[in-house]
């Protein structure tokens, strides 16, 4: 494309590509016209435009699973069905971060199932029994950062389950990103109990979203503060202590809250700094349908 | 087509045979998991919900035959016809009302979303132990 250099865009991914229009520049008009999902969609499939790979550029460990990408999707755990309609259940996911965390759901009846409505495309969670999940990788140590688009369409029966994204499962729970209990008002929360020594439990309240709509969330903890956001313009943060260590545990996709997932990534150690963290949650809002 | 099923907590071994016997692995062995659902007596049900093709309730309602991919014989094939016997189908395009779960019944509601099939069975999320702040 001869004028590429030349397309403005809301991204802030490379400073280098955006072009300041003047407000009565006919172009842009003209890029509105052409569509701008289009351009956000030609920006994320440049080396440059795509803010994740970087997350994972020095073998983080960690997840990053993109519904959208219908490669990555499969109606086997062997990973040898491709998923390839709407409505067709999905029995694994692969991690697209290079660490080989695919998130699989091996009993047939507890997987989501791929939907789309042309634009977006994301998997069903029915609020039942659907879950997906990582064998245990995580160690939580050193920090973590996870990010998500996500839908809630209504909590699921098991309150104490209504995790979504991020949520790490064992015999102690600790879960990241968005939390959907009751008053779905959990942003993000690190919780670890029970026969762990150094006991750490602690909860922040992200604010209040709204049963229906398409969020982003994201959640970090550095060493000093536990962090939560929501697309809608509310965050928290709360002082943090140490983090457990010790046994890996797994990387839980939902469990029963009537939720669409639209993607998101885990990522083990210290977060990225906030720029990127924008830059992430701007990728994913556009994966979402969320204008920030 | 959604499929909703509650099974009682003192039959989610049997029911589980089941789900081996119209399933493709040993994995489905696990479809029915933690009791956290309950009706109004306060009795405990598992609960599994999940689209199927048309000819799923035709083969869940016929003789049982084990399925190719049991070659170790995993499956018990009495204890999945003993759960077949207890089922109880529904359609939401009966006009009758849906029945109420049943601690001598397994209940299977076709045609709702997951969580309008356990409302309409009658059962509520289990309260948790775990506190909010």
């Amino acid at each position: 494309m001869a004028d590429e250099l030349n397309i403005p865009t809301h991204r802030w991914y490379q400073k280098r590509n955006h072009i300041a229009l003047a407000k009565e520049d006919f172009s842009r008009q003209y890029i509105y016209d052409s569509g701008i999902q289009k351009i956000d969609a030609w920006i994320n499939s440049q080396p440059w435009g795509n803010p994740i790979p970087y997350l994972f550029a020095n073998d983080e460990q960690g997840a990053w699973y993109d519904p959208s990408d219908l490669t990555t999707l499969f109606q086997d755990t062997a990973g040898t069905t491709p998923v390839t309609a709407a409505g067709q259940t999905v029995a694994r996911m692969d991690d697209k971060s290079g660490n080989g965390n695919h998130a699989t759901q091996p009993t047939a009846a507890a997987r989501p199932t791929y939907q789309t409505d042309g634009t977006y495309r994301w998997l069903s969670f029915d609020g039942v029994d659907d879950t997906m999940g990582t064998s245990a990788f995580i160690q939580t140590g050193g920090g973590f950062y996870a990010a998500h688009g996500f839908n809630v369409l209504s909590e699921g029966g098991n309150a104490a389950a209504g995790d979504s994204f991020g949520s790490l499962r064992n015999v102690d729970r600790e879960s990241v990103g968005w939390r959907s209990s009751g008053t779905y008002q959990y942003g993000s929360r690190l919780r670890v109990s029970g026969g762990v020594s150094y006991i750490t439990s602690f909860t922040i309240t992200g604010g209040t979203g709204s049963f229906g709509n398409n969020y982003v969330g994201d959640g970090w903890h550095d060493g000093l503060t536990l962090n939560a956001r929501l697309s809608n313009g509310q965050s928290s943060s709360l002082a943090a202590e140490e983090i457990a260590t010790g046994t890996p545990r797994v990387l839980t996709l939902v469990n029963d809250s009537n939720y669409m997932f639209f993607g998101g990534i885990f990522r083990d150690g210290p977060p990225p700094p906030s720029d990127t963290r924008d830059q992430v949650q701007q990728y994913l809002a556009d994966k979402t349908g969320v204008t920030l | 087509m959604r499929l909703t099923i509650a099974v009682p907590q003192a039959h989610i071994d049997i029911a589980n045979h089941y789900a081996m016997a119209l399933g493709y692995s040993e994995a489905d062995g696990l479809t029915y998991r933690n009791p956290s659902w309950q009706d109004a007596q306060g009795n405990l049900y598992a609960v599994a919900s999940l689209p199927i093709g048309v000819n799923f309730v035709g083969a869940a309602t016929s003789p049982l035959v084990r399925p190719e991919w049991d070659g170790e014989e995993v499956i018990d094939m009495t204890k999945a016809s003993q759960a077949q016997a207890l089922v109880t189908l529904w359609a939401a395009a009966d006009e009758t009302d849906a029945p109420q779960s049943k601690p001598d019944q397994i209940t299977a509601i076709l045609g709702l979303s997951g969580q309008e099939a356990i409302s309409a069975m009658g059962l509520t999320p289990v309260p948790q132990d775990e506190e909010l702040p």
